[in-house]
């Protein structure tokens, strides 16, 4: 065998296989949140029923946010999660959900239909949704009674993921 | 008449033990007024300003073709969140377009455009910049084609000054020559076979037409 063409594919190789190793324990679609550990950007932001709610007035509990929309499928999976999470923890943490872009008539007709876990606040503007970097529906931020934001969750969330993050914020 | 003893559960004032009570007490103080103050006293506000980072814009405010020409430029250069490689001036998408007007909003209230990405970059990482910067690993981004190109460069101009490849070696003068000779063998063999054949079957012809 020519020695110095097998010396240069293994300079070639190796880096490459290096670079792949490295590169597919990671999820493209994922994209870290520069806020988690940061102070939660504050909001006031009005329900569909017309009820203002600002973040600065839910003291010392934990308060969840999600953001969601009615054209998101895995939506419709953690609904029943919230759901249960919300009578769960009911007294013990705050539960809210930020509608992304969505019609009002389809977000009443789900909680219609579906039922509502907590109050369906409208970022009419999008402002909040900038303000906590989301990328796109579902998105959940947990914070703590610090204020800051502990941990964030990309997609669907599990009853467990849930559990599990909230029972170390209470 | 003698005077009492008196007993005293304080140690000796200076003393190791005196001290260490002292600091624990001191501690155990600081505990409790601590969280005295958490359970009576105010917490800090739930939540920041989301613009607190930004800090003083940097410039004027803008208006009308300046303030669209900033906002046109800047939106090239921010990632639609909701798109695939679509900056925020090219995306139809309703993130884009409030993407677009809150940075119309930072950049007439005079803020530049870097604090303005710098901005969305504190909310959505650096992901949200289109061309990520110029540190770090990301340089590998920025040096590696011009490397494989200069690399690709020097192969190609090495190849060439090596010159043409050697010549392959002569065939022999007129090989038709040996060739025949090696032929005429089989040529014979062949005659001599085809014509035994032929004969066999005339002397079969005429024995069947008899």
């Amino acid at each position: 065998m020519n020695r110095r063409a097998f010396l240069v594919g293994l300079g070639v190789a190796v880096p490459l296989l290096a670079v792949l190793a490295v590169a597919f324990r990671y999820d493209p679609k994922i994209v870290e949140s520069p806020l988690v550990g940061k102070p939660a950007p504050r909001f006031v932001l009005t329900d569909t029923s017309g009820q203002v709610h600002r973040l600065e007035d839910l003291l010392g509990q934990p308060v969840v946010i999600n953001f969601w929309a009615t054209y998101c499928p895995p939506c419709y999976e953690e609904h029943p999660v919230f759901l249960a999470a919300a009578e769960r923890y009911r007294g013990r943490a705050h539960f809210l959900g930020v509608i992304y872009q969505d019609d009002p008539a389809l977000i009443a007709r789900w909680e219609e239909q579906l039922g509502a876990w907590g109050p369906t606040l409208v970022d009419q503007a999008g402002t909040v949704a900038i303000a906590y970097g989301v990328y796109g529906p579902p998105e959940t931020f947990f914070i703590g009674r610090n204020g800051r934001i502990e941990e964030k969750i990309i997609g669907g969330v599990s009853e467990r993921a849930l559990e599990q993050i909230l029972e170390a914020l209470l | 008449m003698t005077r009492a003893a008196s007993i005293s559960l304080m140690p000796p004032a200076g003393s190791p033990v005196r001290r260490a009570v002292g600091a624990v007490g001191i501690f155990l103080l600081a505990v409790s007024a601590s969280t005295g103050a958490t359970f009576f006293g105010q917490s800090p506000p739930l939540g920041v300003d989301p613009r607190a980072d930004l800090g003083d814009p940097a410039g004027a405010p803008r208006h009308g073709a300046e303030l669209e020409r900033s906002t046109d430029e800047l939106a090239r250069q921010l990632r639609c969140p909701v798109c695939q490689g679509l900056s925020v001036a090219d995306s139809p998408s309703e993130s884009a377009s409030h993407m677009r007007a809150e940075a119309e909003r930072l950049l007439a209230e005079g803020y530049s455009p870097e604090q303005v990405t710098g901005y969305f970059e504190s909310t959505y990482g650096e992901f949200v910049r289109l061309a990520p910067r110029a540190r770090g690993l990301n340089l590998l981004v920025w040096l590696a084609p011009a490397a494989a190109l200069v690399l690709g460069a020097l192969l190609i101009v090495r190849y060439v000054r090596r010159g043409a490849p050697a010549a392959a070696p002569e065939l022999a003068e007129d090989p038709s020559e040996d060739l025949a000779e090696d032929l005429a063998e089989y040529r014979e063999r062949v005659r001599n076979e085809v014509g035994a054949s032929l004969s066999s079957s005339r002397e079969g012809g005429r024995s069947g037409q008899k």
